[in-house]
């Protein structure tokens, strides 16, 4: 569950790993890698899935994330030269997809694809002192403002005025957390109709992710 | 509306909530082929922009204890990194036996027969996390992936894992002036004395050099 009040981390976690591998201080990197580890864990473990799409079997699925996470882990360390959330996303997106083909190439021999390079997106530090905790109303602002990463933030501030006007207020209030009884209640919608503008905004988000990507 | 529009809607919100929804099970949830791929698109869109939700510290935990993190993070603390886990599964998956992974390893290397025995046990040692990885030659990597249906690249990851979390050995040498310093020395000389006049090791042999003789072995 979400903690009431909780601040999310994942940012300060990449921030403070960043630091340590510049630092070349084992013991701050593993920790904060470690924090990495479980915040990226769901995502990578649902960029697998949204991969194969049902074709693997639970355990080929597994092995699959388990894969990714072994390159993830050790990417971060050798060879990441991102410093934010959203371009660690991205380069997990491509990883697990890359993962996935190797897996499914050897459990399919009949399908054999094609796809892009496992180590797209990864190439290859701010100081760091001991900083109050993340728990401190301070460190917490910094880090609800910085909680997406520069290149997501980027992205939807160029895509979002793109997306006609329900959509997009639809996506806003998704991006909020708001449920869709919410959303209908907000913008005087009925459910069914919020839901079918939550997809065609996804849909759109799609569309210009491809475009701003290429 | 279409069962799509539902099943992203759960999904979003389970994930916003930050109740961990499954991919696997809400893409199950809709029909194999289109509609299911239109779902996996619209769902790795919303992974690629979401926010990562603000685990509390129990949700944290429970993470942490899933077997995949859990040995990732355990694997991190050892020399042989993910080996022991993931090169028995993929053996499995293959449907070799560890006798039969080492004949096909001969078999490629043109080894000879006799070679066999000692191959399962070092494919035996690998499995148990007692062969370094990174002493093991790119060549075999490159075979035992095709063997078992991953890249090289892969395996090396899986074995390479915690190499980098690690602080480097120390390459110098403590010298402590207490005590009888004297009569270690002593002892250390004469454990030198006795290994310079002990005859070489023998040299490594293909086998040898396939799993201990470095990445260029």
């Amino acid at each position: 569950m979400v903690g009431h009040g909780a601040v999310r981390r994942d940012e300060e976690h990449l921030r403070r790993f960043l630091a340590a591998r510049d630092r070349g201080d084992a013991g701050e990197m593993q920790r904060w890698w470690s924090e990495l580890v479980i915040d990226v864990f769901d995502r990578m473990d649902g960029f697998v899935a949204t991969a194969h799409r049902g074709r693997l079997d639970a355990e080929e699925h597994e092995l699959a994330v388990q894969l990714s996470m072994a390159r993830f882990a050790r990417n971060l360390v050798e060879t990441f030269e991102g410093v934010s959330m959203g371009q660690l996303v991205n380069a997990t997106r491509t990883l697990a997809r890359g993962i996935c083909m190797d897996v499914q190439r050897s459990s399919v021999r009949a399908r054999r694809h094609e796809g892009p390079s496992l180590d797209e997106g990864w190439q290859g530090g701010d100081e760091d002192r001991p900083a109050p905790a993340w728990e401190a109303g301070a460190a917490a602002d910094r880090f609800e403002r910085d909680e997406r990463g520069a290149e997501v933030r980027d992205f939807l501030g160029w895509a979002l005025p793109q997306v006609k006007e329900q959509r997009r207020r639809v996506l806003e209030l998704t991006f909020h957390g708001a449920a869709v009884p919410e959303i209908a209640a907000e913008l005087a919608i009925t459910e069914g109709n919020a839901h079918q503008l939550r997809s065609r905004g996804m849909k759109d988000l799609k569309r210009l992710k491809e475009s701003y990507d290429a | 509306m279409s069962t799509i529009e539902h099943v992203l809607s759960d999904f979003i919100e389970a994930w916003s909530a930050g109740r961990r929804p499954s991919v696997r099970e809400h893409l199950a949830r809709v029909p194999e082929g289109a509609e299911r791929d239109e779902l996996a698109e619209q769902i790795t869109t919303w992974l690629e922009v979401a926010p990562t939700p603000p685990f509390d510290d129990a949700t944290r935990a429970e993470i942490r204890a899933e077997p995949i993190v859990r040995d990732v993070l355990q694997a991190a603390g050892t020399d042989a990194g993910l080996w022991p886990t993931v090169v028995p599964a993929l053996r499995a998956r293959a449907g070799l036996s560890v006798g039969q992974l080492a004949a096909r390893l001969v078999e490629r290397f043109g080894l000879a027969t006799g070679d066999q025995e000692r191959t399962a046990d070092y494919l035996q040692r690998l499995e148990a996390g007692r062969l370094e990885p990174s002493r093991v030659s790119r060549r075999l990597l490159g075979a035992l992936g095709e063997l078992l249906g991953a890249s090289a690249a892969t395996l090396a990851d899986a074995g390479l894992l915690g190499g980098g979390l690690r602080p480097a050995a120390s390459g110098g040498t403590l010298f402590r002036g207490g005590g009888d310093a004297e009569a270690w020395v002593a002892q250390d000389i004469e454990a030198l004395s006795v290994a310079a006049m002990s005859p070489a090791p023998p040299e490594l042999d293909e086998l040898d050099r396939l799993f201990t003789g470095g990445p260029d072995g």
